[in-house]
């Protein structure tokens, strides 16, 4: 009897050594970039997940620093330079890393807020240059495909999920197979969600009004700048979620599309299928979602095709 | 009453149950809650305790579940007739005997009740869902109105039997 | 001899006719409450929510041969179809209140979901949320 359940004892710690690894992932929660930031890694292959983690932290910890200090290595320069063109070419220049000094006047960044007068604001459009640029736009993007090309990703097997500060970053699927399920925030009641995406090997970043903006006088003026007339944008969409396999360009997408409303969104999307992926949501609660998408909600949405 | 009567009456009596089990499953149903009859198969179990005592009602009863699953709704009819039986013969037990003969409706009615409720019981761990003990009231309403009805019944059986006899 | 208490008959009297009353008050309810769920095992299927949808019949399939088909609208939601040997469910009628359908030999369920399920139900099976 004793040798029974000596050995049953066994089996039992045996079989939970394995299930342990499948089922408790190496999570890490750190701050960057003005925010918080969570990785969920789950397996790396042919790596130590803790310092999987660990490597990702200081990386992007390192290009923070880098890009506080105005001191990004060239590479580093370059590519999010790259991206930031691409999304302007896709965006009809409305993600402009340029407007920097526009979105500080209304003190976005300091946390002063306050409404500049007109001629304030076409005097700064007017003077935008590359000299004075702000990556804030991408940065979290272009950090996100840093982790998953140089730690996280690029092997089948791998699987983790990373917020990088909204930016979310899916490598790989779940353990058990699936597609990793991110749910769709609702701008309009943002307690609560209104649907969830299933992804797999992509990142998605989100972009509203609701995400950052102050009240004055009764006026609420969010930080998302039409470049064509420095202020708030005023597209009818409330938010606006790209999925995409590089996050710098989800990033930048996500900003510009959002300026330039439904129609024109799904326009630029129709020239551009292969490379990414939209939910858009309206001012009135519309949820509308391309087809290249998995998409589910328990409220009714629009396919666009 | 010697042995042999009371097996043959207890089986008497199975059978007669039995009959009135599947003639009330062939009429449609009362509620749309499912387990929720008139019973009428149950005067015959409180007949039998009453007549026959503890031990052959229980006789009774279980042949009745289970010839009765056997013959009409499979394994889940009679998980489901178990948990309600169980739950009423229980009672039935433990009241039978402290009530006269002419409030036996109050027995039949806490009894019919407790079937149901054992039967709610089942459904919440069959479905896993706790929300239909919402089903209670209206158990309890039915329950009530049911048993005292069978009760009442097995009353007037009882009366015409003695009446009989005499 | 005549002055027999009746305490425990006037009892039953009052618990029967505050269980009539409440039963009466639940099944008459049948106000739309927003979002619907429909679960097997207790393992929530597919939720609803009422506002703008359009009339749809989401058929419920189990792996022993188990069907049910629950038909939504705008008002609620009522059992169409279902396989089950009593068809109970089929006869509740319109979803009402706190008591929910049920198909017993299917184990299905078709209730009313609160706020605070509805996000309990999509937070268990999220891995990350969007901001």
């Amino acid at each position: 009897m004793k040798r029974l359940l000596t050995a049953l004892l066994c089996i039992l710690l045996l079989a939970s050594c394995s299930a342990n690894n499948a089922k408790n992932p190496v999570t890490r929660e750190f701050f960057a970039m003005d925010t918080v930031m969570t990785l969920t890694i789950y397996s790396v292959r042919g790596a130590d997940r803790a310092q999987a983690a660990d490597e990702v932290v200081a990386l992007v910890e390192q290009l923070a620093e880098d890009i506080l200090d105005k001191n990004a290595t060239t590479a580093d320069e370059e590519e999010m330079m790259r991206w930031a063109t691409e999304a302007y070419n896709l965006t009809d220049g409305m993600f402009d890393v340029t407007l920097a000094p526009v979105i500080r006047a209304w003190g976005f960044g300091t946390g002063e807020y306050r409404v500049p007068a007109a001629d304030e604001l076409q005097a700064l459009l007017a003077s935008r240059n590359k000299d004075d640029i702000d990556y804030g736009g991408i940065a979290k993007g272009y950090a996100s495909d840093l982790a998953s090309s140089r730690v996280l990703g690029g092997q089948s097997g791998n699987s983790s999920i990373a917020d990088f500060g909204g930016n979310v970053c899916a490598v790989g699927s779940r353990p058990d197979g699936k597609p990793w399920r991110v749910a769709v925030r609702d701008p309009l009641n943002t307690e609560s969600t209104c649907g969830t995406l299933e992804l797999t090997n992509c990142a998605a970043v989100t972009s509203g009004g609701y995400q950052r903006n102050f009240t004055q006088d009764g006026v609420t003026y969010h930080h998302i700048i039409d470049p064509r007339t420095g202020y708030p944008a005023q597209s009818g969409l409330a938010s606006v979620t790209v999925v995409c396999e590089t996050g710098a360009l989800a990033d930048g997408l996500s900003t510009g599309l959002f300026v330039l409303g439904k129609e024109r969104a799904l326009e630029i999307w129709r020239e551009n299928r292969d490379k990414f992926d939209l939910v858009l949501i309206e001012e009135n609660g519309a949820l509308t979602v391309t087809d290249g998408l998995s998409f589910t909600s328990d409220r009714a949405f629009e396919v666009a095709s | 009453m010697s042995r042999t009567r009371k097996l043959a009456t207890a089986a008497l009596l199975a059978s007669l149950a039995l009959v009135l089990h599947m003639a009330e499953a062939a009429l449609p149903p009362l509620v749309a809650i499912p387990g929720i009859k008139l019973g009428l198969a149950n005067v015959v179990t409180l007949f039998a305790m009453v007549t026959l005592g503890i031990p052959c009602a229980a006789g009774v009863l279980a042949a009745r579940i289970f010839v009765g699953g056997l013959l009409g709704g499979g394994l889940s009819a009679m998980l489901y007739g178990a948990a309600g039986g169980l739950a009423s013969f229980a009672l039935m037990s433990l009241l039978c005997r402290k009530f006269q003969r002419k409030r036996l409706w109050i027995v039949s009615a806490l009894c019919a009740v407790a079937h149901n409720y054992g039967q709610l019981a089942v459904a919440i761990a069959v479905t896993g869902r706790a929300e239909i003990i919402w089903y209670a009231p209206v158990l309890t309403a039915v329950g009530i109105i049911a048993g005292a009805l069978t009760g009442v019944c097995a009353t007037l059986v009882l009366n015409r039997l003695e009446k009989a006899r005499k | 001899m005549k002055k027999r208490k009746h305490t425990l008959e006037i009892i039953i009297a009052a618990v029967f006719l505050i269980s009539s009353a409440t039963a009466l008050v639940i099944h008459l309810n049948r106000e739309s409450r927003g979002v619907i769920g429909v679960y097997r095992d207790g393992v929530l299927l597919s939720t609803f929510t009422l506002d703008g949808i359009e009339p749809l019949d989401y058929e419920v399939v189990g792996e022993n041969g188990e069907m049910n088909l629950v038909h939504i609208d705008s008002d609620g939601a009522r059992m169409l179809l279902a396989n089950c040997p009593d068809k109970l469910c089929v006869l509740h009628g319109k979803l009402a209140g706190n008591e929910p359908i049920i198909c017993l030999p299917n184990r299905v369920v078709v209730k009313w979901l609160s706020a605070a399920e509805l996000s309990a139900e999509t937070a268990s099976r999220t891995d990350a949320t969007l901001p």
